[in-house]
């Protein structure tokens, strides 16, 4: 994908935005709709700005969008989403213990010369250790509340 | 009188300098430091952990302890900022437009170290003009109305244009992307719900901590998975780093760091600004005003030393009013200001003449935390680096696991951990199209603060039958419009100098605009 695209994409997404935010500050009544307006309006007029910059542009910049592991960002986004979402079930600590396993693994998955063995062995050390610090420092040392469940 | 101040100040010293007090000022800045590096725990949060903690000791020790812990962490804040682009507390947003450059560049440990200096040189530069200014400097602040805090905003809202390096188009659409986000849930001025779509949780609007994890620890983690590489930068230990770094940072940046933290003082008197503003508006200070403004953003030194002195200069500004008049400048101040009530000191007038010799231990003893912060932060320092040498897929994890933790210790709300997450995932995908988080983070920071003070200047012109007397003509308004004005220009009519002279200007050929 070109920059130029990626662009051009960006500025209709902003549009689209701007019809979504402008259809609700419509209903809303003076003073509250003032800066609303102000900030639709700054939006839509920098969005068509870049939006005909790029299309009246002969400039074509590859981006090395094509570098990016995009299978891998949408794993940790997805499982992060879960991890999240089951937090409030099961307790934060719990099931943190689970996602830093799963996380690790997962993650290095990329390196070869690592036996699995060794890779769900370290992961077990560093989510152990990692989940008894974050005991020791959030809850018994700065009192910081954590999400419970019906596990801990 | 005057007799009566230095002999408080003098016996402020002697009492700071008690074997106790300092164990508590070394416990103190040791635990702020760590709480300001864990993204999402902020400096307030950690002040207010360590309340309840003084109520068992004399009113001035726990003071002492209080204010330790409070430059601890927004000196912490810069660790997180400089080794994993996250900022540790909101106020060091600023420091990593350099900071994670220098370590991407190989100079964690130099940037670590100059944030160190310039936070401990910010933070007696601010106790300094507390202890010498604040009677005075309590009354200007007195002059800041409603207009005055909205073109202050606007003034910080140019520093967009410092951070959008060859892209201001973007950096602007950002910064306004973050206003609108700000003004999701109630209208400050006349608390309708607005943005709500019916989902009720955001009648409360997006809280700011959580968003601010979201933008920069979230995003910040997706970007260090996109590609294969094992770890974030290479680190090697610099030898002999304090000596040269000093005379450096003294024939670089001697008057960034005074310029910076008497920005950073001064905005710290105003209530609500605090160091985010402050450190913002401090780095575009140093950028417009240094030869070479295009080193900015790619590991400048200068930037991290603004950023950092100005942030930990606000301390000593948001006690000048809380101590003067009894009107805390930020929320940490807020919170010492409820222990100061809960040990029977009421702050105000009669401050000095009732309870003369605790306020003065508890402002000489921040002169006293900041020097001894040399040695503490100093030694940690060698710790936190070593973060550098943890493999990124192990890394990665525990970002995600601190970023919860942080974004729900707030309100106790997995509301807030659901925004953390989206946030971050909409900053990755706006970072992928040219516009930064720290442009977005900035505008949600300023909106709030812009709106109400918009909407408050707008019934009072109303009311007084002049939008161009309240809004424009207060001398106050004036300059800081000047200032503004002159922010936003400055950067191109100096671009278009360079280039009538025949300097080579290099432009950002990655954005077509």
């Amino acid at each position: 994908m070109t920059q130029r695209f990626a662009n051009i994409i960006m500025s209709f997404v902003m549009l689209g935005i701007c019809a979504v935010f402008l259809y609700q500050t419509n209903k809303l009544s003076y003073p509250s709709n003032v800066f609303p307006y102000i900030l639709i309006g700054g939006i839509a007029i920098l969005s068509l700005i870049i939006l005909l910059q790029n299309v009246f542009s002969k400039v074509e910049v590859r981006e090395k969008f094509n570098q990016i592991n995009y299978k891998r960002i949408i794993s940790i986004v997805v499982i992060s989403i879960i991890y999240i979402s089951v937090i409030s079930t099961f307790g934060f600590y719990s099931v943190t213990f689970i996602y830093l396993i799963v996380m690790c693994v997962s993650l290095q998955s990329q390196e070869a010369n690592i036996k699995m063995a060794m890779k769900v062995r370290n992961s077990l050390l560093l989510s152990t250790s990692i989940v008894i610090l974050v005991y020791i420092v959030f809850n018994i040392l700065l009192k910081v509340p954590t999400p419970r469940g019906f596990l801990i | 009188m005057e007799q009566n101040i230095i002999e408080l100040i003098i016996s402020g010293f002697m009492n700071s300098l008690s074997p106790y007090h300092i164990l508590l000022m070394v416990f103190g800045i040791a635990a702020g430091i760590v709480v300001g590096t864990l993204p999402g725990l902020t400096a307030t949060m950690a002040v207010a952990l360590l309340v309840p903690v003084t109520f068992v000791m004399e009113p001035a020790s726990g003071l002492v302890m209080l204010g330790a812990v409070w430059c601890g962490a927004i000196y912490g804040g810069a660790n997180a900022a400089i080794l994993l682009n996250i900022p540790g507390t909101p106020s060091s947003i600023a420091t990593t437009f350099d900071g994670y450059q220098m370590t991407k560049n190989g100079a964690a440990d130099k940037a670590l170290l100059a944030s160190l200096i310039s936070s401990v040189i910010g933070g007696i530069v601010g106790v300094v003009i507390l202890l010498t200014l604040f009677a005075p400097l309590a009354q200007v602040s007195l002059k800041f109305g409603k207009p005055e805090y909205f073109w202050l905003c606007i003034f910080g809202l140019t520093t967009i244009s410092a951070m959008s390096t060859g892209n201001v188009l973007k950096g602007l659409l950002g910064g306004l992307l973050g206003l609108l986000i700000g003004t999701i849930g109630l209208d400050p001025v006349a608390g309708i719900p607005r943005f709500t779509f019916g989902y009720r949780p955001l009648i409360q609007g997006i809280q700011l901590v959580p968003a601010l994890i979201g933008f920069f620890a979230f995003s910040q983690m997706l970007t260090l998975m996109e590609r294969n590489e094992k770890y974030i930068a290479k680190y090697k230990q610099t030898p002999n780093l304090f000596k040269s770094l000093v005379s450096e940072m003294l024939q670089k940046g001697r008057s960034i760091i005074i310029r910076s933290s008497i920005l950073g003082a001064f905005i710290g008197m105003l209530p609500g600004a605090g160091g985010p503003v402050a450190s913002l508006i401090a780095y575009n200070e140093a950028k417009r005003w240094d030869k070479n403004p295009e080193k900015y953003g790619k590991g400048a030194l200068e930037g991290i030393m603004a950023s950092e002195s100005s942030n930990n200069a606000v301390i000593g500004g948001s006690l000048i009013p809380m101590m003067a008049l009894g009107i805390p400048g930020c929320p940490a101040a807020a919170v010492v200001m409820g222990g100061l009530l809960a040990h029977g000191i009421i702050p105000g007038s009669k401050l000095l003449t009732q309870s003369g010799d605790v306020a003065y231990t508890f402002i000489t003893s921040l002169i006293i935390a900041n020097l001894i912060m040399l040695p503490v932060g100093y030694f940690m320092i060698k710790l936190v680096a070593n973060i550098l040498n943890v493999p990124l897929y192990f890394v990665a994890p525990i970002i995600l696991v601190l970023s919860s933790i942080g974004a729900y210790a707030l309100r106790n709300s997995m509301f807030d951990v659901f925004v953390m997450v989206i946030f971050g995932v909409i900053a990755y995908i706006l970072s992928k199209v040219g516009i930064d988080p720290g442009p977005l983070a900035l505008g949600l920071v300023l909106g709030p603060i812009a709106e109400d003070a918009l909407g408050v200047s707008l019934v009072i012109a109303h009311a007084k039958g002049s939008i161009l007397q309240i809004m424009f003509l207060r001398p106050v308004s004036f300059i800081l419009i000047i200032l503004s004005i002159l922010s936003v220009f400055t950067p191109l009519i100096l671009s278009h100098i360079k280039k009538n002279i025949g300097l080579e200007v290099k432009k950002n050929d990655s954005t077509v605009c």
